[in-house]
């Protein structure tokens, strides 16, 4: 069952004296139920767009986006976004922080510091709820924005790239702790990312991304089970496939421009 | 004029550049480095020496006593209006004007302010007005307010507050204007309503900016008083001051400067004491 369609998605910038340019062209994408989809891209290749868009936070200047088969417009509490920089109010303590959807929402106060405890314990910020977003590292504070995120119970998660401001090791862990929590929660998550490695370790599909104008080049099928490992000859072979998609010329016409 | 186009930006844009330039000045006005000892020790002297010279040169009229008051004059001269009770009165006069002046400048400041950014069209509207009050000199105002408002009591607060308002309001509204662009989408994508992202998001990013805004009043509150009475009054400190001037009483004038700094000083700890209690345990401006 399909979760989100999207459907013809263009997005246009218009500047003063000059030809439009596309962020994004005539984007189609279906992502079912339950789907840990990443899309793959390198900068300016109008992913971050997309997300946007998909999220209500940007309007789109052509298409539609579904959600449950209605018609999107705005903003939605059925969907959820990770920032990449976690984007956590710095007055606020870590358990506030993830309780700002349920504040905003008008949960009570008693049911919102149960479920806050729950998720704090659920991403391992035990012990931390107290602290303030900077005496935290860049890994926990990642948690936090996932916790904040997790804890409104959005059907669908867009992730901007979350893990790119944190170092590689603590990337490695956030990686498995999101596979985990996909795992449990079983919702349909929308990865940007632009490392190759991380989304084949983690898509069940990924979706390549070519830039100006923004448009799909490629969707790659990722159909292992979970837990992966890293160094999976298969998985590996993905990887390899994607990198030399992303190294061919896009097309004959591109061809001679390039050289 | 830079300050002035972030204003005409409107409501919708928001500067990373005032932000930097807001983080880097709070650096450098507080905390500061600790001195070595000796450097300590050697401005300690210089300001003994000072005193010491302005007692000598006095009591030994090396120099006039209409120009300089010697440290005991000083302290004599304090005793004396203690004594006297000629001081109180004055000083009570003078904190009750900056105290009602200044809280009616914050709370319509940080108020009007709200008002503005949460409705960026009020601002709009108001804006050319805003500028054109703003613009006028205030002390050239002083006269007319006397004449709308009487030498009393009232000319004086309102004199305060027009030193003191725009500047409060102003520091609301760019602070907000500075919130980061992250945390207004993230009210957005948690639907927040306006009144809840203003609140939640908006006036806690201007609380840094809003407490620069209240720290430079507080010392344009005391000045604006004083000037107010020197203008026209019949009591206050800076009456105090036309009067010593006027009978020559050299210390006293001393005394009322000391006075006025030691008041201005106070008042800016105040209101630092009042944004570390408040901003207690977040960095406004750590990198999250």
């Amino acid at each position: 069952m399909p979760t989100i369609e999207i459907r013809n998605i263009t997005k246009e910038y218009e500047s003063e004296g000059e030809e439009r340019t596309y962020a994004l062209q005539d984007i189609n994408l279906t992502v079912q139920d339950g789907e840990f989809l990443c899309i793959l891209g390198p900068s300016g290749c109008g992913k971050s767009t997309l997300l946007e868009i998909t999220a209500g936070l940007l309007p789109q200047t052509g298409g539609e986006i579904l959600l449950d088969d209605a018609l999107q417009s705005g903003t939605s509490r059925d969907i959820g976004v990770v920032f990449q920089d976690s984007a956590l109010l710095p007055w606020r303590s870590i358990r506030r922080n993830i309780e700002f959807g349920m504040e905003v929402a008008g949960v009570g106060r008693e049911e919102r510091r149960a479920r806050a405890r729950e998720t704090i314990e659920f991403v391992g910020l035990k012990g931390f709820e107290d602290k303030f977003p900077h005496q935290l590292s860049g890994g926990m504070r990642q948690r936090a924005g996932l916790a904040r995120t997790l804890v409104a119970n959005p059907r669908v998660i867009l992730m901007d790239e979350p893990f790119s401001a944190v170092d590689h090791l603590t990337r490695l862990t956030l990686q498995d702790e999101i596979v985990r929590i996909w795992q449990r929660e079983r919702k349909t998550i929308l990865f940007i990312t632009h490392d190759v490695a991380e989304a084949v370790y983690l898509a069940s599909r990924i979706v390549l991304l070519s830039p100006r104008p923004g448009k799909i080049r490629k969707i790659f099928d990722v159909p292992f089970e979970r837990p992966r490992s890293r160094s999976d000859a298969e998985l590996l072979s993905i990887v390899e496939r994607i990198y030399v998609e992303i190294n061919k010329p896009a097309s004959d016409e591109e061809t001679e421009y390039s050289i | 004029m830079n300050k002035a186009a972030e204003r005409h930006a409107g409501a919708g844009e928001y500067t990373k550049g005032g932000r930097a330039v807001a983080k880097r000045i709070k650096n450098t006005g507080r905390r500061k480095r600790k001195n070595p000892p000796w450097i300590t020790a050697v401005q300690i002297a210089f300001v003994a020496l000072l005193l010491l010279w302005m007692q000598f040169a006095v009591q030994n009229e090396w120099i006039s006593r209409v120009f300089v008051a010697s440290p005991s004059q000083i302290v004599e001269e304090l005793l004396y209006m203690l004594n006297e009770n000629s001081l109180w009165p004055h000083l009570n006069v003078s904190l009750r004007e900056v105290a009602l002046g200044y809280a009616i400048s914050a709370v319509g400041g940080i108020g009007l302010g709200v008002v503005f950014v949460a409705f960026p069209l009020t601002e709009k509207l108001l804006d050319p007005l805003m500028a054109a009050v703003m613009a006028v000199p205030k002390t050239a105002i002083m006269p007319l307010l006397i004449v709308w408002f009487g030498v009393g009591f009232k000319s004086k607060v309102v004199l305060v507050v027009l030193f003191c308002f725009f500047n409060v309001l102003y520091n609301t509204v760019t602070g907000a204007k500075q919130t980061r662009t992250e945390h207004l989408k993230l009210a957005r994508v948690f639907e927040a309503s306006r009144t809840q992202t203003v609140f939640k998001v908006l006036l806690p990013s201007a609380l840094p900016s809003i407490f620069n805004g209240l720290r430079v009043t507080a010392a344009t509150a005391i000045t604006g008083v004083v000037f107010a009475e020197m203008a026209a009054a019949r009591n206050g400190l800076g009456y105090l001051l036309n009067e010593s001037q006027a009978v020559l009483n050299t210390p006293r004038l001393y005394l009322v400067i000391i006075l006025v700094t030691i008041l201005s000083v106070l008042f800016v700890g105040l209101v630092n004491l009042a944004e570390r209690i408040i901003c207690r345990r977040w960095k406004p401006d750590a990198a999250v």
